[in-house]
């Protein structure tokens, strides 16, 4: 039983930091406010909250299996408060930190009409954080980590992130930059 | 004070001042010498009925019957259970006009009295005087001098749109002088929630008045369409004067009484920078545009006048108002802060003698497209300026799309 | 019984959902901003939608990054 709720933990997990990246690029795009290769600026929109739902219930599969797996010794404790853990404390931490930003990123999310724009907007940032410390977490505890295909798994995410945010500094990112631009400097001083 | 009995058509300076008939800097006693005390409350019921009957309209630019405004507020208090708030407006963010302040400087006693009166009949909760950059000295003289304490003295920005309505409760929230989407009357949910009567101050000095002389004494002045008397700020050459005038009054006749030089007078804008201009100089100032009667009314505002002479070009000075008021923008509404110095800059095109003969027709579109569409009136009254020039000048425009100026050789 | 689509111009910041979502009723300013395809009466900013577009504008509302979208449904005239 041990070993499925292992190999259970360990495939949720991967699953949700793949879905996780899927999020974050999907949400790039989407604050372009571009509609891209076919994916309407709706349909991205829809992407990244489908993505962001699925990577929040992989990540709760994770965290379930891992409880149930004694071998994990992890205790409920350590879903709330990181850095208790006895396997890899620091590491498992990690991935307690991350959870529980994802937590309130869902959770304003959802709320986001009640709790208004800026608390909103405010949380939602943190996935910049989140992303690269669950990135660090599966790094960390995974135990396929190590393996070749799951360093090309990361060594391409981060690729795609890091262009994803370098695109999302540029000027140029908005639509309708450059006819903003133009007319904002329309006026002589 | 007299019933006039001048034909409407030469209407024009007030013969005896109203607002400021106590005179200059006005202390607490000259002002009770001339005007009396405030009426006392059990005349309430009589000076709303009085209110009503003067046909006083705001004299903040937007020329709304302010009874009609009372009476919404009254309403929503009925309907609402909730304690109205006053404001009285006087942050004045038109550059050109100067009669605000130059009441609460002259005559802060009048207002006060407005605010004192309305207040008590609204049964307000607060009331609020709202001015720009700072209250003047005399106003806090003028209030400590009545034992003024329930008015709470608040400072704006002083940029153009700080004045508006939602921008002045925003600061009074503790926000941005800006204006606020807000789809829903003042009257109903303004200030924290509560019904709220926004005023500006001289609307408030005629209340006062009103509430002491009566509706007939305050129509006894002016003309049907636009009884009563209003102050008005005007304009010439770097010169500024401001002066009580009947309602309606007939601009050829005012600028002739106040001695301003009209051989050369090319155009004047009525109605400040939100307003529109006028060639023909033999109309009358009013609460409202009507150009299908004799003399043509038009809408004069908040009573700011500017008087534009042969030699300097007209759509030069078109040209310098929208880009101020491109540049006065909240940024904040996408169809304004980028509709609006697109605009500018091709009616500064025009100014410049630009051929280009789709100027006009992109300046129309653009009028169009950026009216409605934000939080405030600032973009519809900036292309209803920009479109106003184009129609009134149209020689100038002509000339200038030939590459010459009317105005210059 | 038809709505009103009202948009709080202070938030909207012409990401261009609504527009995709209401293409017959929206279209796009130069800037990216929503613009009604149809001038209503007195007021040019004013989208008033037919009873078809209702299930397409509540999307709209439900998804516009900047909450910048309200529905107001208005009795059939």
């Amino acid at each position: 039983m041990d070993e499925l709720m292992w190999s259970a933990a360990r495939t949720s997990g991967m699953i949700s930091l793949l879905l996780l990246t899927g999020t974050l690029l999907m949400g790039i795009t989407a604050r372009s406010g571009r509609a891209f290769g076919g994916l309407s600026r709706y349909t991205q929109s829809l992407l990244h909250r489908s993505f962001s739902l699925l990577c929040v219930l992989f990540v709760m599969l994770h965290v379930l299996t891992l409880l149930a797996d004694s071998y994990a010794k992890m205790q409920i404790i350590d879903i709330f408060v990181p850095f208790l853990g006895d396997y890899r404390p620091f590491w498992q931490g990690l991935g307690t930190v991350s959870f529980l930003l994802m937590i309130a990123i869902a959770l304003t999310g959802l709320l986001r009409r009640h709790l208004g724009q800026r608390v909103f907007r405010g949380i939602h940032l943190t996935a910049y954080l989140m992303w690269p410390i669950a990135v660090a977490h599966g790094l960390g505890t995974g135990t396929d980590a190590g393996t070749l295909w799951y360093r090309i798994a990361t060594v391409i995410s981060i690729a795609l992130v890091l262009a994803a945010v370098i695109w999302r500094l540029t000027a140029n990112y908005l639509d309708h930059s450059t006819t903003r631009r133009l007319a904002r400097e329309g006026v002589k001083l | 004070m007299s019933t006039t009995s001048i034909p409407k058509l030469v209407l024009g300076v007030l013969e005896e001042p109203r607002l400021l008939a106590a005179g200059p800097d006005a202390s607490w006693s000259q002002h009770l010498d001339t005007f009396g005390p405030v009426p006392s409350a059990t005349g309430d019921s009589q000076i709303l009925a009085q209110w009503e009957a003067s046909g006083l309209s705001g004299r903040g630019g937007g020329s709304f019957p302010t009874a009609r405004k009372i009476a919404a507020v009254q309403r929503s208090v009925a309907r609402t259970g909730k304690a109205p708030v006053l404001i009285a407006n006087g942050s004045e963010g038109e550059p050109l006009s100067y009669k605000d302040q130059m009441l609460l400087t002259h005559a802060p006693h009048v207002v006060l009295d407005g605010i004192e009166l309305t207040a008590r009949i609204l049964g307000a909760s607060s009331s609020y005087l709202v001015t720009k950059a700072g209250a003047h000295p005399r106003l806090l003289q003028a209030m400590s001098e009545r034992g003024e304490s329930s008015v709470t003295l608040h400072a704006t920005d002083s940029h153009f749109l700080a004045g508006q309505a939602t921008a002045v409760i925003s600061s009074l929230e503790g926000g941005p002088s800006l204006p606020r989407h807000q789809p829903w009357h003042l009257s109903d949910f303004g200030l924290g929630g509560a019904p709220t009567l926004l005023v500006n101050v001289e609307t408030l000095a005629h209340l006062a008045l009103i509430a002491r002389y009566s509706a007939h004494w305050f129509r006894s002045a002016g003309t049907e369409e636009d009884p009563g008397s209003r102050m008005v700020s005007i304009h010439d050459a770097g010169h500024y004067q401001v002066h009580e005038v009947h309602g309606g009054s007939n601009l050829s006749v005012l600028l002739e009484q106040l001695q301003i030089p009209t051989k050369d007078i090319h155009a004047v804008l009525v109605g400040g920078f939100h307003g529109q201009f006028t060639r023909d100089l033999d109309i009358s100032l009013s609460a409202t545009s009507d150009a299908a009667q004799y003399p043509a009314t038009i809408a004069v505002g908040a009573g700011v006048l500017e008087i534009l002479r042969f030699g300097t070009c007209p759509l030069e000075r078109a040209s310098e108002i929208v880009d101020y008021l491109a540049q006065s923008s909240a940024k904040q509404c996408g169809p304004c802060m980028f509709g609006l110095p697109t605009l500018a800059r091709d009616l500064q095109a025009v100014a410049q003698r630009s051929n280009d003969p789709a100027l006009v027709e992109r300046i129309e579109r653009l009028g169009e497209l950026v009216t409605g569409r934000g939080a405030c009136h600032h973009p519809d009254a900036t292309a209803r300026l920009a479109s106003s020039a184009l129609h009134v000048f149209d020689d100038e425009l002509q000339a200038h799309l030939s590459g010459q100026c009317l105005h210059k050789f | 019984m038809s709505a009103e689509l009202e948009i709080d111009w202070t938030r909207c910041q012409g990401r261009g959902l609504c527009i995709e979502l209401l293409a017959t009723d929206l279209t796009s300013d130069p800037w990216g901003y929503p613009l009604a395809r149809r001038a209503d009466g007195h007021k040019s900013g004013t989208v008033i939608l037919a009873e078809e577009q209702l299930e397409a504008a509540d999307e709209a509302v439900k998804m516009c990054p900047l909450s910048a979208l309200k529905l107001r449904t208005t009795a059939r005239q």
